[in-house]
């Protein structure tokens, strides 16, 4: 097996002394041999994920805190349509839709006509992660000039990925750009190999860790009212229930080796699809194969079900709030939610959204329990005594702790400023939502360059993940049409009109 | 390298030709226009990535400030 020196420790393949024969059990140094707190704070991946989020975080939230309307604490006090914008965001941003000439996606076109290029945004963004990924490179010990040279074309194969995924019809059945920069990467790897002089910008964990605590700002908890109670019980009480449900059915009934597959079949399936693939796989340490299986199945089956669905509901003549909820808590991806809902009507399409976008939000809590979970039961060996709070300290994924800690910040910013809500917004859409973007388009690159097409069939053997994504999404539709009928329905039917007037 | 050439000339050929093509035929154009002017993108990973949604946060916190005014009053 080809080693990448760039790899993080956990990501290269490790020496028979370190893991087990039981795949999921990992042996850990000794405390004498580890390193301190200090120095992992300032050269491991986790950490150094955390400072690169934070550092775009902050120096976003203060471009639009400084350039805030000086009378924003009267226009949210008139009740008015309060406007918010980030200086940032000409100078940050990504290819765009088109539909005939693949040239339009590097133009903008505004609603009073005038025409832009997304070019020096996109080049923005080049720099900004260029420069940030150098610095980390150098604090990790590895060769600056090496990344740099190789960063240019990763970041270039990542433009072409996201230059397929705006061609219109593409975007409209769901097709997401992580799809085609895997697509990307594994036909270089799989027909004329990945460059040795690429590998040191192939860094799929460290574009993923740092593009989850960019989302951590995008989890904020106070939209999980948006919906009042039935939203709660449509989008947290099923969803737990539907993923521990199917993982342990698949452990227990299909008895898939991997329990990472499992785990991250599972939350992609129940709480929304790629993000929710991505945040888990990263938390339970999941091979990359396994993510991009998962990810192709979610994106299948979400093509199928955004169709399908809205048509069921329709012969039945089921209620269109009903049916709303309905596709909210079911249909993988948010996007293909909304495409489904507006099928139905705008009030289907807001609680569709609504309840999607509060499943959204369970991303957080659900990384963190699965990656709890992992270093605490998974992880160790079955036969030794249970692991102590320095043990479990020093396994868990630590940018877990950044996703958590930026969501928990921005949650608070969101409740406590007056026009947070404005605020936060005009930073997520002005530029860490783009960020992000593009942290997960790099790490998908970088995954199919780094996959060879032999190593993910061996996961088809038996059906068992098909069989696994079936069944867990059966139970889903089930539990969730009932909760949605409970709730909208029974419990609070007198009261829905209010809440989606 | 023939299979290398021969991928991105099939690449080339769906997104140059193909997905064009598709994309002009009246029906398809027809929903195309239709999400475009909900502001809907199938494609958005997250509920950020959704234009519509921002529409639909700003009614949602425009009610609830409404309501807590009166509450107040």
């Amino acid at each position: 097996m080809q080693v990448n020196p760039y790899d993080s420790p956990k990501e290269s393949p490790q020496p028979n002394k370190n893991v087990t024969d039981h795949r999921d059990v990992v042996e850990t140094p000794p405390p004498s041999e580890r390193p301190s707190l200090w120095t992992e704070m300032r050269t491991s991946e986790d950490w150094l994920a955390i400072w690169c989020a934070a550092v775009l975080l902050l120096v976003s939230f203060a471009a639009v805190w400084v350039t805030r309307p000086v009378d924003l604490a009267e226009q949210v006090a008139a009740n008015e349509k309060v406007a918010v914008t980030s200086p940032l965001k000409p100078y940050v941003s990504k290819p765009g839709g088109w539909d005939t000439n693949p040239i339009d996606a590097f133009l903008n076109t505004d609603d009073a006509g005038a025409v832009s290029t997304t070019i020096p945004g996109t080049l923005g963004v080049y720099a900004v992660i260029g420069l940030l990924f150098a610095m980390a490179t150098f604090l990790r010990g590895k060769s600056t000039p090496q990344f740099l040279i190789a960063f240019p074309f990763i970041f270039a194969l990542a433009a072409i990925a996201y230059t397929l995924s705006g061609q219109s019809v593409i975007k409209a059945y769901n097709l997401e750009y992580a799809l085609w920069a895997l697509l990307v990467g594994l036909i270089i790897s799989n027909t004329i190999g990945t460059p040795t002089f690429l590998k040191p910008a192939v860094l799929t964990e460290f574009y993923i860790k740092t593009g989850l605590v960019l989302l951590g700002a995008e989890v904020l908890m106070s939209r999980l009212l948006a919906l009042g109670l039935p939203g709660i019980f449509v989008a947290w009480v099923v969803t737990p229930i539907v993923l521990v449900g199917t993982f342990i059915f698949g452990q227990k009934v299909l008895k898939i080796p991997s329990k990472s597959l499992n785990m991250v079949i599972s939350a992609d399936m129940s709480v929304c699809g790629v993000s929710a693939a991505i945040a888990t796989a990263a938390a339970c340490k999941a091979k990359k194969e396994e993510l991009s299986l998962a990810i192709g199945m979610s994106l299948s089956f979400t093509v199928v079900m955004m169709v399908v669905l809205p048509m069921i509901i329709k012969a039945v003549g089921m209620d269109e709030i009903l049916g709303g909820a309905w596709l909210g808590g079911t249909i993988d991806s948010t996007g293909a939610v909304a495409a489904a809902g507006a099928v139905l009507g705008d009030r289907a399409l807001e609680v569709a959204a609504t309840v999607k976008m509060i499943q959204n939000i369970l991303i957080g809590v659900t990384a963190f329990l699965v990656a709890i979970y992992w270093v605490t039961y998974v992880e160790r060996d079955p036969s030794a005594p249970h692991p102590g709070v320095s043990e479990i300290w020093y396994r868990f994924p630590k940018f877990v702790l950044g996703f958590v800690a930026m969501s928990v910040l921005f949650s608070t910013l969101y409740s406590t400023l007056t026009g947070g809500p404005e605020l936060v917004g005009a930073m997520i859409s002005g530029s860490t939502k783009t960020f992000r973007g593009w942290f997960f388009c790099l790490a998908f690159v970088s995954i199919g360059l780094d996959t060879n097409f032999s190593k993910l069939m061996p996961y088809f053997k038996g059906g068992k993940p098909l069989i696994l994504y079936v069944c867990g999404q059966s139970l889903n539709l089930v539990l969730t049409l009932f909760m949605a009928w409970f709730m909208f329905k029974v419990v609070f039917a007198d009261r829905i009109s209010e809440m989606v007037p | 390298m023939v299979a290398f050439a021969g991928s991105v000339v099939a690449v080339a050929i769906m997104w140059l030709v193909v997905l064009p093509g598709l994309s002009k035929r009246p029906a398809m154009r027809e929903r195309l226009d239709w999400l475009d002017e909900r502001g809907i993108d199938p494609s958005a990973m997250y509920y950020t990535e959704l234009p519509v949604m921002e529409e639909i946060l700003v009614r949602q916190r425009q009610r609830d400030r409404k309501s807590n005014d009166v509450s107040t009053q």
